[in-house]
């Protein structure tokens, strides 16, 4: 507080008292008052204010003793040590980096009630709400102090139960796969989603309407969230209550502009938006980003499309009016990516829609950081823009923030036919920053040990191409199926691109050794077969999919035709076609049916029969009610006195057809259980074999070979438990139209878990 | 205030300045930066108010320097120049944060900000303290960090050129010559342009670029192949001793550069 | 399948090009019907041009050019157009870019590096790192 100054001579002289750690030169820096001005009032209250401003100083006097001017400082203390008591679930290192007050710093009040509410802060990320934390100072010599964070956690507040009510149209499991937030399992230890966090359950309801919205239901409203603690104080309910109000349909859809020479008439068949199907949030937003582009390749990038949505009640139809408005002309100068300190900068650049000096269109923009973030290489991917050079110029900037790619992945299994099966992958999805894919895999089991390394560039030659190279080495065991062992070694070059938004087509080149390692006691066609050779092969593979959730598809069809090409150099010749289509429909209660085709026929060339390693074996999981190569020819014994026949090896064959009807449903169980069960039926058969491979039936009771055609059905019942340890699956099935020396098998089961 | 039993964990000994100075030093001897830093963290934590407090800020900057964390490097020099301003050591406080920033630039691919950090930071030495030995490194430096950041632009202009966006090209090199005139991309950013021209079809433009480029770089390879690609095109060179109507690049490179 | 088609650069008012007339029209009167030009003359800012093309790319191949028009337009010094020039796709030529590169230090991480993950940033020496300037990152002497 300045004393008052009352003549104002010249000053002489500026004296500082009470400063110990702080300079005297410094505290001078900071005054207004210069030796030689005189003193006014003013002057020395801005100084006082600019000496606090400091945070160095408790305390500041200024005494006015006409020429000479006294200057007392009382310094902050230093904070001598922080120690935190009482945290057990958050770590000293994770509260240290949020708070300001570290050894060595200046001590403030202020400075601790801000590391105060910081803390709590971070308890509330961790879900704990009922945190406190109470500062203490231990005064130390040498105006030092330690500074002490007492802190009571309180309990972690979780989550045990989502509820919902009014939902009549889709079950509880289905709405709350949709949320982010999820009940509290002790499993899931690592994800803090499961804590309860009320900003959370604001994006949940956001969630929930657009999902809704995206169902047809244009009234919805989420009309109350409530979380109420459990009598155990430790955990909270939530419960949504919905009013979804009723399914819309599209009423009348039209596009007005003022614009000359744009005719809305033919803009409207653009749209994704036709006038009596569903009501669909979606399809809107997807409708103004074509009108968008449609719009623009007349002439008119600077465009600003409104659609407004205007619903009538009683005939629950959504009218939308498409309204197209003149934007202003504004061209994009720069683009700048920052915040890639490992991607490269091309990498991004390439997938955004836009080029420097394009015209500013907004659609193109989010397109443009969907396209991004679809990378999976950033946490968050922001374009935003900023006013350019001039008025009619603007600049992006893409902003990123890194995300570890790599991951170092282990698996473990057990089926029944594969006894125990382990694998152990680490990959890399931004090798080099530049967005290269590379792979090491160890994969070894009872029958199978395999080891390949996966490498792809997704923009080869800067196209939008998809090109790799895989290297692998595969030693399968059949002996007891069907006596004989391979162990193929070899690398293979693949690319891959969309033909059209829907269907994408793969070609790929394969250069395998395969080594066949006959059991001593086989027969002698097989015998013949063993040995190496050179298989050099061609392969495409085109791919159809119109599936509406690839996971768990409920409707639409898939379709893929692969066809491969043995011969050009190797020893191998052979043509091998495979066909799979499978066509979902949703039926009642959640119910899914399916049906389900695939074929493959392979057939030698130049007078080549197809080898064993080659032909096909079907069985187990692609036959279910029978072994692993329990269907198709086989070498048999006719027992001479029932006249039935044992079986022996599978021998495999060169066609086979299997069709399957499914009908998958939910089981009773209450749905977080994550059960679903599927009756299904499996029909087809497997043959066809070259006649080299064929043993007539010499002497009776000696072995020879069968190869007919006939039909095998099999049905049964399939359940699929998503545990927490990953996807188990049991498969109980009957084989009820088979061949006598057929293997056939009731009960399958197999898991794999990773990490 | 009441007397509180400090938790053992945290036991640390008070032990004479001098004596933690020495250790600190010995350390830094011995080439353990990071305990040295340590150590002179620890000097100025149990006696702020010593002498050596003051300079130990400063040899932990330093030390976290050499160790090769330089985020707190720069955050120790900026509390030093906070607390004494006015010191004999400042212009030393300064350095040691540009040359922090400086040694976190990471290639041409990936995010500038810490070569904008760098920039800013050696300019204010040589805005600061002009005639010290600092500043004339720092020039130095500024130089290889504007480089730098013209190597950026031309790598996008080269990214751009090699698509066919040459308006998004043309411009980037352009920015290059505007900005970054000094730098050493000058005469590639030349040609890069003659380059987009004579692709366009643009050619007074093409020649007139190319006429600068003969003038002020008469014996870069950039300019050989500037030649060959207008007389592969059938397009007329102009004569190179044309003068060009800014004639001042070649004089600004020498003096700044021997300056 | 169809190919994808975008603009780029600058576009025209309901897609004719206005009528600019050397003579009559000067920068302001251009700048009210163009706005601001896609680029300048590189050395003579007295000639702006307007820059558009359109690109269709189909599939996985290389996104080709389909159309471009660069509209030149000179001006005298004291601002009116002397001159506008058109400039079309057909004027286009291939140029094999020349493939050296001005080098800028800074190297590439190595795969282990990536895959076994500590992110080298540049090392000093590529920049000439160690500063043998008295007091340099030699550290105060210790005679202060």
């Amino acid at each position: 507080q300045a004393t008052q100054a009352a003549q104002s001579q010249p000053l002489r002289q500026i004296l500082v008292q009470g400063n110990q750690r702080v300079e005297a030169d410094t505290v001078l820096s900071y005054l207004l008052l210069q030796p030689g001005v005189p003193v006014d009032a003013r002057s020395v209250n801005l100084s006082i204010q600019t000496l606090f401003a400091t945070g160095l100083f408790s305390d500041v006097r200024i005494e006015n003793r006409g020429d000479v001017v006294v200057i007392y400082v009382q310094e902050n203390p230093i904070i001598n040590r922080v120690i935190l008591e009482g945290n057990r679930a958050v770590d000293d290192d994770a509260i240290n980096e949020e708070i300001q007050a570290q050894p060595r710093a200046i001590f403030t009040r202020a400075r601790v009630q801000a590391d105060v509410q910081r803390i709590i802060e971070v308890y509330r990320r961790a879900g704990r709400f009922a945190a406190q934390v109470t500062p203490r100072i231990v005064e130390l010599p040498q105006n030092r102090v330690d500074l002490v964070f007492e802190i009571s956690e309180g309990p972690v507040t979780g989550v045990r139960r989502v509820n919902f009510i009014g939902n009549d149209s889709f079950s509880d499991r289905t709405l709350r796969r949709e949320l982010v937030t999820v009940e509290s399992r002790w499993w899931r230890f690592f994800s803090t989603n499961d804590n309860y966090d009320p900003d959370r359950l604001e994006y949940d309801r956001e969630l929930l309407r657009q999902f809704y919205q995206n169902q047809g239901f244009a009234d919805f409203r989420t009309v109350s969230a409530v979380a109420e603690l459990t009598p155990d104080q430790e955990d909270f309910y939530i419960t949504f209550t919905l009013d979804e109000g009723d399914i819309y349909t599209f009423g009348d859809v039209s596009v007005e502009t003022e614009l000359p020479d744009v005719d809305p008439e033919r803009l409207v068949q653009y749209l994704s938006v036709r006038s009596g199907e569903l009501f669909q949030g979606e399809l809107i937003e997807e409708s103004v980003d074509t009108l968008n582009f449609a719009v623009g390749a007349t002439g008119y990038a600077f465009v600003n499309i409104v659609p407004n949505i205007s619903r009538n009640r009683e005939d629950r139809t959504v009218d939308v009016v498409f309204e197209i408005e003149e934007g202003p002309r504004v061209y994009i100068e720069r683009i700048d990516i920052v915040g890639n300190t490992r991607t490269l900068d091309h990498v991004i650049r390439r997938e955004l829609e836009l080029v420097e000096g394009d015209a500013f269109n907004r659609s193109l923009i989010d397109r443009s950081q969907g396209r991004v973030r679809r990378l999976g290489f950033f946490e968050e991917v922001e374009i935003t823009e900023v006013q350019g050079s001039s008025p009619d110029r603007a600049r992006l900037q893409v902003a990123v923030t890194e995300q570890p790619t790599g991951e170092l992945a282990f698996g473990a299994g057990f089926s029944s036919t594969d006894a125990f099966l382990i694998d152990l992958s680490i990959s890399e999805r931004n090798l080099r920053g530049r967005g290269q894919f590379l792979r090491f895999r160890i994969a070894a089991s009872s029958r199978r040990e395999q080891i390949d390394i996966r490498f792809t560039e997704p923009r080869f030659l800067d196209r939008n191409l998809a090109a790799g190279v895989d290297i692998f080495s595969v030693r399968s065991d059949f002996i007891t199926e069907a006596s004989f062992e391979t162990q193929s070694t070899g690398f293979s070059l693949r690319a891959g691109f969309p033909t059209t938004r829907s269907t994408n087509l793969g070609l790929q080149y394969t250069l395998r050794t395969d080594d066949v390692v006959v059991f001593a006691g086989a027969n002698q066609a097989l015998r013949n077969q063993a040995g190496s050779r050179v298989t050099s092969v061609m392969n495409y593979t085109l791919r159809w999919d119109r599936v509406d959730n690839p996971i768990e598809p409920t409707r639409g069809f898939r379709a893929e035709v692969a066809q491969s090409f043995a011969g050009i150099g190797g020893d191998v010749r052979f043509v091998s076609t495979e066909i799979t289509a499978s066509v979902y429909r949703p039926l009642f209660w959640n119910f899914v049916g399916s049906l389900n085709l695939n074929s493959g026929f392979i057939m030698g060339w130049g007078g080549d029969s197809v080898r064993i390693n080659d032909r096909f074996f079907r069985g187990g999981n692609s036959f279910r009610g029978f072994e692993i190569a329990g269907i198709g020819p086989r070498v048999v014994v006719r027992d001479t006195t029932t006249g039935r026949l044992r079986g022996g090896d599978a021998l495999g064959g060169r066609f086979y057809a299997i069709g399957t009807a499914e009908m998958s449903f939910p089981l009773p169980l209450p749905e977080q259980y994550g059960v679903r069960g599927s009756l299904f039926t499996d029909f087809g058969t497997l043959g066809l074999l070259d006649d080299d491979d064929l043993i007539a039936e010499a002497t009776p009771g000696s072995a020879f070979t069968t190869d007919d055609l006939s039909l095998r059905v099999s049905s049964g019942l399939s359940i699929f438990w998503d545990s927490p340890f990953g996807p188990v699956r049991f498969d109980l099935a009957e084989a009820l139209v088979n061949e006598t020396y057929d293997r056939t098998e009731f009960f399958r089961f197999s898991t794999r878990t990773g990490f | 205030c009441q007397s509180r039993r400090i938790s053992t964990e945290t036991v640390y000994v008070e032990r004479e300045v001098e004596t933690i100075y020495a250790a600190a030093i010995e350390q830094m001897e011995r080439g353990s930066y990071g305990n040295a830093a340590d150590q002179f963290d620890e000097v100025e934590r149990q006696h702020p108010y010593s002498e050596w407090a003051r300079r130990a800020m400063l040899m932990a900057a330093y030390s976290n320097y050499e160790a090769g964390n330089y985020e707190e490097a720069i955050s120790d020099a900026e509390r030093f120049i906070a607390l004494h301003p006015g010191n004999r050591s400042a212009p030393y406080a300064y350095y040691l944060v540009a040359i922090s920033h400086f040694e976190q630039i990471l290639d041409v691919g990936r995010d500038q900000q810490a070569t904008m950090n760098a920039l800013n930071a050696l300019e204010q030495v040589v805005r600061r303290y002009p005639n010290t030995r600092y500043a004339q490194d720092a020039r130095l430096k500024i130089d290889m960090t504007r480089d730098h950041l013209a190597g950026k632009e031309m790598s996008i202009g080269r990214w751009y050129l090699r698509r066919g966006f040459y308006l998004a090209a043309i411009n980037r090199f352009r920015n290059v010559l505007e900005n970054y005139e000094t730098t050493t991309h000058v005469p590639e950013a030349l040609h890069r342009i003659v380059e987009s021209y004579v692709a366009l079809g643009v050619d007074n433009e093409a020649t007139q670029v190319a006429s600068v480029l003969g003038y002020n770089f008469p014996g870069s390879e950039w300019y050989e192949d500037t030649y060959r690609l207008l007389t592969e095109e059938g397009i007329a060179i102009p004569n190179p001793d044309l003068q060009p109507d800014n004639p001042t690049y070649w004089q600004r490179l020498m003096d700044r550069l021997f300056g | 399948c169809t190919p994808v088609l975008r603009n780029h650069g600058f576009i025209y008012v309901d897609g004719e090009v206005p009528e600019i007339v050397p003579g009559e029209d000067n920068q302001a009167s251009v700048l009210e019907r163009l706005g601001s030009p896609s680029t300048q003359g590189v050395f003579e800012s007295t000639t702006w041009y307007y820059m558009s093309d359109t690109r269709q790319s189909l599939a996985y191949q290389r996104p080709q050019t389909s159309y471009r028009r660069i509209m030149e337009i000179q001006f005298d010094d004291a601002g009116t157009v002397t001159a506008v020039n058109e400039y079309g796709i057909g004027d286009g030529r291939r140029v094999t870019l020349v493939d050296r590169e001005t080098p800028t230090p800074g190297r590439e991480m190595s795969v282990w590096e990536q895959l076994f993950g500590n992110i080298g940033n540049l090392p000093s020496e590529q920049f000439g790192g160690e500063q043998n300037l008295p007091g340099g990152a030699g550290g105060p002497r210790r005679d202060e």
